[in-house]
């Protein structure tokens, strides 16, 4: 049986972000983990921007949200990692990103507004650079052109353009989107613009419509796995400045994050056990002994260390049945709500979120789950991503950000 | 016109028009599986056929091909030079009497080559072939044990016959004197096995007299009957000599009636097989892979060479899928015979229908033409007759869906019949548990490679993977049969793969195919 | 090494280049080859009849059994469908109980202890014997072609990583080869859907052909028979090549014993 240094146990933001810092720093890394909530993905790095949730106070800063985050949840996972560690593991993260094709962009120290598809705007860090004219269009309030395809359910431009009653300037077009009718699927219509005679088709169609705008939004489907070289080529084509939308998820954000992590770790020397998910966990003084996969194909590891980024419930992470939550791979204590009926609260829309979602593993300020006495299960064990406790990401926009930042303090403090 | 001429005629007229009306079959039928075209004249290598068929190089099987040899050793001499001695033997050689050696002892010699070889072929086909073998198999083993076996009979009941000896007595040596003929009737009694009714004398001086009397009027013409030694041997049973001349009689109207009655059925089913196997092989021309393109009266004489041997379908690739679903066509000797049958236009739909599922389970692996005794090019026959069939509208259970759209299944579905029909396999698509988890992601449509080849799902496909798990999470699965999806998907398991919530969406496609076709064998009655 | 070889129904008539590369390929490692008389892997029939695909399938893995050996298949789709048969029977007691019944009419032991390997496999286990017996290193740019039924259902068929496979690339390496990285190395190369809808399984080899073509390889290499009598469809756009071939000429055998004919060399005139 192989050893390893180092088993990450999932594959979304925190564990493709802890296999990625622990090759980088030498270490053999085996990394097993299904398809889980990043197909969800919307592509932006959150790193925090609102806090307290039930105000809904929306930061500019989100390190100066950072430092009043820290002092008024002691117990959220961002006060066990500093800003320079923050800083450092975006960094080298879409620094990976950008050598596989996706490259992100953000201003330092700040929150930047971009747009959804239901036409909010939303506050993240940093943003795919497919985004970043769409930030400028609407911080200028530029004449700009929304355009979107019969058939696909979702993005609707007009949706965009009526709740955003600042933006004069925005027009609206449907077009036919070219060799595809019926029914379509951002994740084919992404694929089939790799194709340059495609964007052409495209550009013909909507350069008519464009002649007195200075921006063109798209959904995002433009390209798949080199969407810098698909969008400068569409701005060439239409002469315009070219900006991507994420529909409503599932949007290929997912996928193409999901294709950059199986193309570029491998040459890392990071072994991957894709679609499987740890069945038993065995933990001794030398290390871990996992079965990854179950049946016939399962197959047995051993690693010196590990880090358990497995998600939530859409991650199988964490398993709920009608009265308790547990967790999946080491059942770890899970803190949690004392009993079912305090899980929600009875309005869905509730400004101070619901109780379960804060659920999750509690560690210790080097990021090790604790057992039921308080104390590190194993030394060597770690946590990192949603799975924690105490934050609520959907609703603190800080999901991608905490996910990356916790596994990069987990990698280093082993 | 005795009975002899009348059979002899009427056999020869069966034998000869049906013969006629055979070969002319080789041309109709090859012309009606034609439609592909067909590479020029070609060499046939005549040398390699000839060795095919003089060696029996193609026939396998121990038994098989020592009864083979045995038999042809055996009976191709009777038939010219015992059977046809009239035109044969007579003429070419001036003193040739039945009764006489070398031409006696040949007969049983010959006789029981055949019969050795008779008795392998049998005990192959009651060991082996069993389950495979069919009337005309029996009747032509029948026919030729016959034969043989009455031949046999035949000629020791003439050994023994009193009336033959009179009337012999009363054509060759009619001046006898009543001693005389005693003396040569103890002859015969003691040397030859005749068996007479009055009481012969045995004393020294008697029988010396009927020798030289044998050797003035019979030796000419008859060798000492010991050299029959099969029928001699078989003179030794006990019949009163009243039993023998009656049972001459009855053997006589037996052995001919039975080689009359071999003769006319030579154009019957597996009867020609001598001649159409023969010719078969020879155009093979030793051959051991398939030709495909056959010209059609190659390919028609393919159809009609069969021997029923069964090594095919005893070697089948897809016996394991006939032990499952009993569709006898999945076999190659029964769908050569039904395709022949089907080129006659003498199936009925449902027997057309069987016979397009079994050609279409056929994976064309060669196996069956290596195997086949008489050299026939299967492997042609199998690839041109699925397309034909096809051509035809019978193209197997794809084809059939296709023919109507999603909608006219889904009604037709959904008019109660799928409830008796039921889960299928492994009941994926009934159970809730396969998709609780569907959230409708659509990541299963998303990776999928037909999708993404589609101009327009909707249209080209009628729904979507996950359109297909959401139907059937709502138990309509009436809906999901017909849709072009469910058939043009490749199987790929991409959709399965990436589904982040465990649901088998490439099992369940498979599963839904695997009911289309329960379905339709039951609507066309063949299940 | 030992196998029991399986070539599959489509090797004898419509590709024995492919049997025939295989096996001169494994005479040259060492690899002995039983040859039991198998009969269809039951992968085109499992589209009818479940019972009948999971019994072809569970009835040549008994005779490998028997004879103590495992399976060996150059082909994936026969290999896909040997470790389906496998899976189905472990979570379904109905039908292990008829397949029993069925193996036991005919005398065959239950399928313990066979496992079913694919020829790549089999290289891949040996692969520094391998890479060592090469003796005309192949100077080629490779797209490799991994195709789907022995790739996925991971969880099945236990071939290689389903999202990140590596093992044709490491095999094309060791016959000196590069191997690129190109979009569509994972689709299906759209063989299954021949006889069925021609239209589909044209788009789809054209379009994995295009993707091949445009990553700038010289050849397209496949590893199954299904993908290669697709691929070999199409003679224009780029060369596809059985990885039989490719290693057996890197090992020095003739293009002959191979299968190749001369003509079907320009590929090679790359070098």
């Amino acid at each position: 049986m192989k050893k390893y240094d180092v088993m990450v146990i999932g594959s979304g933001f925190a564990g493709m972000a802890a296999a990625l810092f622990a090759a980088r720093r030498g270490l053999s890394v085996v990394q097993a983990g299904a398809t889980g909530g990043i197909d969800f993905s919307t592509g932006f790095i959150d790193l925090l921007a609102v806090h307290p949730i039930a105000e809904q106070k929306v930061w500019e800063d989100p390190f100066a949200a950072l430092a009043a985050l820290r002092r008024d949840l002691p117990a959220h996972p961002f006060c066990r990692v500093s800003d320079g560690e923050i800083r450092l593991a975006l960094e080298e993260f879409t620094s990976f990103l950008g050598e596989h094709g996706l490259c992100y962009r953000g201003r330092e120290g700040k929150n930047t507004l971009t747009l959804t598809a239901a036409g909010t705007m939303k506050p993240t860090y940093l943003l795919p650079c497919t985004a970043w004219s769409g930030v400028e269009a609407w911080e200028a309030k530029a004449p700009a052109l929304l355009v979107d395809f019969y058939g696909l359910k979702g993005l609707s431009a007009r949706q965009i353009a009526e709740v955003r009653g600042d933006w004069p300037g925005l027009r609206t077009a449907r077009v036919r989107f070219p060799g595809m009718g019926g029914e379509l699927y951002p994740e084919h219509m992404a694929w089939s613009m790799a194709d340059p005679a495609r964007r052409e088709e495209l550009s013909k169609t909507v350069a008519p419509l464009a002649a007195d705008v200075q921006y063109i939004g798209f959904p995002a489907i433009l390209g798949m796995t080199d969407t810098g070289a698909v969008l400068s080529h569409m701005q060439e084509l239409l002469g315009k400045k070219v900006f991507e939308i994420p529909t409503l998820p599932p949007s290929i954000a997912g996928p193409r994050l999901r294709a950059a992590f199986d193309r570029g770790l491998p040459p890392l020397g990071v072994r991957t056990c894709t679609q499987k998910l740890i069945t038993r966990a065995v933990c001794s003084d030398e290390g871990f002994q996992f079965t990854a996969g179950s049946g016939s194909t399962s197959v047995e590891l051993f690693a010196h260390s590990a880090i358990l980024a497995s998600g939530r419930f859409f991650g199988k992470g964490l398993k709920a049945d009608r009265h308790s939550i547990r967790e999946a791979v080491f059942d770890l204590p899970v803190t949690q709500p004392e009993n079912r009926s305090l899980w929600h609260r009875p309005g869905f829309f509730d400004p101070r979120g619901h109780e379960v979602n804060q659920a999750g593993i509690e560690t210790d300020n080097l990021l090790r789950p604790l057992d039921a006495d308080g104390q590190p299960f194993h030394p060597r064990l770690r946590a990192a991503g949603a799975i924690l406790a105490h934050q609520d990401w959907m609703r603190m926009k800080c999901g991608a950000g905490l996910a990356i930042a916790t596994a990069y303090k987990a990698v280093i403090s082993l | 016109m005795d009975f002899f001429s009348i059979g002899l005629a009427l056999a020869c007229l069966s034998a000869v028009c049906g013969t006629i009306l055979r070969v002319r079959k080789w041309f109709t039928r090859g012309k009606a599986m034609a439609g592909s075209t067909h590479h020029g004249p070609r060499s046939l290598r005549w040398a390699a056929g000839l060795a095919d068929l003089i060696l029996l190089r193609r026939t396998r099987g121990g038994l098989r091909r020592r009864g083979h040899a045995l038999l042809i050793l055996g009976f191709l001499p009777l038939l010219f030079l015992h059977a046809m001695d009239g035109v044969v033997t007579r003429p070419l050689f001036a003193a040739y009497e039945p009764t006489l050696d070398p031409w006696q002892f040949l007969r049983n010699l010959f006789g029981l080559v055949s019969l050795a070889g008779l008795a392998l072929l049998l005990w192959n086909r009651t060991a082996r072939l069993r389950p495979l073998s069919a009337a005309q198999d029996w009747a032509l083993l029948a026919v030729v044990g016959g034969i043989l076996v009455s031949g046999f009979f035949l000629e020791s009941l003439k050994i023994m016959s009193e009336a033959d000896f009179t009337r012999m007595a009363d054509d060759y040596f009619p001046e006898a004197e009543s001693g005389e003929l005693l003396a040569l009737k103890a002859y015969w009694a003691a040397e030859n096995g005749a068996r007479f009714s009055v009481f012969l004398p045995t004393a020294p001086e008697m029988l010396e007299q009927g020798a030289e009397l044998h050797e003035d009027r019979c030796a000419g013409c008859h060798s000492p009957t010991s050299s029959a030694f099969v029928s001699r041997s078989m003179a030794a049973l006990p019949l009163s000599p009243a039993m023998a001349d009656r049972g001459r009689a009855a053997f006589w109207y037996l052995h001919v009636g039975l080689a009359f009655l071999g003769l006319s059925l030579l154009p019957w089913g597996k009867f020609l097989h001598p001649l159409s196997t023969g010719a078969n092989l020879l155009v093979r021309g030793g051959s051991r892979n398939s030709q495909a393109q056959n010209p059609p009266p190659a390919r028609g004489l393919g159809l009609d060479a069969c021997t029923r041997c069964g090594q095919c379908s005893l070697h089948c690739s897809v016996a394991p899928i006939h032990t499952v679903m009993g569709n006898a066509d999945i076999l190659p000797m029964d769908k050569l015979s039904d395709l022949r049958r089907h080129l006659d236009a003498r199936l009925s739909p449902v027997e057309t229908g069987i016979l397009a599922e079994g050609s279409h389970i056929c994976t064309e692996c060669l196996r069956c033409t290596e195997f086949c005794s008489a050299g026939i090019d299967l492997q042609d026959l199998w690839m041109t007759s699925k397309q034909m069939l096809s051509k035809a509208g019978r193209a197997g259970v794809d084809g059939e869906i296709r023919k109507s759209t999603a909608g006219e299944w889904a009604r037709e579905f959904a008019s109660g019949r799928l409830g008796a029909i039921g889960g299928t396999g492994a009941g994926l698509a009934d159970q809730a548990e396969s998709f609780w988890g569907c959230v409708q992601c659509t990541t299963c449509t998303g990776v999928c490679p037909v999708v993404a080849v589609s101009e327009d799902p909707s249209r080209d496909l009628d729904l979507t993977p996950q359109q297909i798990m959401n139907l059937l999470r709502m138990g309509l699965k009436s809906q999901t049969l017909g849709a072009r999806m469910v058939w043009s998907c490749a199987t790929c398991y991409k959709c399965q793969e990436h589904c982040p919530q465990d649901v088998p969406v490439a099992d369940i496609l498979y599963e839904l195919r695997q009911l289309g076709a329960e379905v339709l064998r039951e609507k066309e009655g063949r299940s | 090494m030992t196998y029991a070889y399986f070539p599959g129904c489509k090797i004898p008539h419509h590709l024995p280049e492919h049997g025939q590369s295989v096996e001169a390929v494994c005479a040259r490692l060492g690899i002995a080859l039983l040859k039991p008389e198998f009969a269809c892997c039951g992968y085109p029939i499992r589209h009818e009849n479940r019972d009948a695909s999971v019994y072809s399938a569970l009835r040549n893995l008994a005779m490998a059994e028997s004879l103590g050996h495992d399976l060996m298949t150059p082909c994936k789709c026969c290999y896909g469908n040997f470790q389906q048969a496998r899976h189905q029977t472990g979570n379904d007691e109905k039908l292990k109980s008829r397949m029993r019944n069925l193996l036991d009419e005919e005398g065959l032991p239950w399928p313990e202890a066979v496992r079913v390997r694919h020829f790549l496999q089999v290289l891949d286990a040996e692969r520094d014997a391998v890479a060592a017996a090469v003796a005309h290193p192949l100077e080629l740019k490779v797209a490799c072609h991994y195709g789907c039924h022995a790739l996925r259902p991971e969880n099945i068929t236990h071939f290689d990583d389903p999202l990140a496979p590596t093992i044709f690339e490491r095999l094309i390496a060791a016959t000196g080869a590069t191997p690129l990285n190109w979009e569509l190395r994972l689709e299906c190369c759209g063989y299954p859907l021949r006889g069925r809808d021609e239209r589909i399984s044209d788009l789809l080899m054209a379009k994995k052909l295009v993707s091949a073509q445009a990553s700038g390889a010289d050849v397209l290499a496949t590893a199954c028979t299904y993908c290669q009598l697709q691929f070999g469809r199409d003679e224009g756009r780029i060369p596809a090549v059985l990885f039989s071939q490719m290693l057996g000429l890197a090992l020095g055998l003739a293009p002959g014993d191979l299968g190749l004919a001369d003509a079907a060399l320009s590929w090679l005139g790359k070098e």
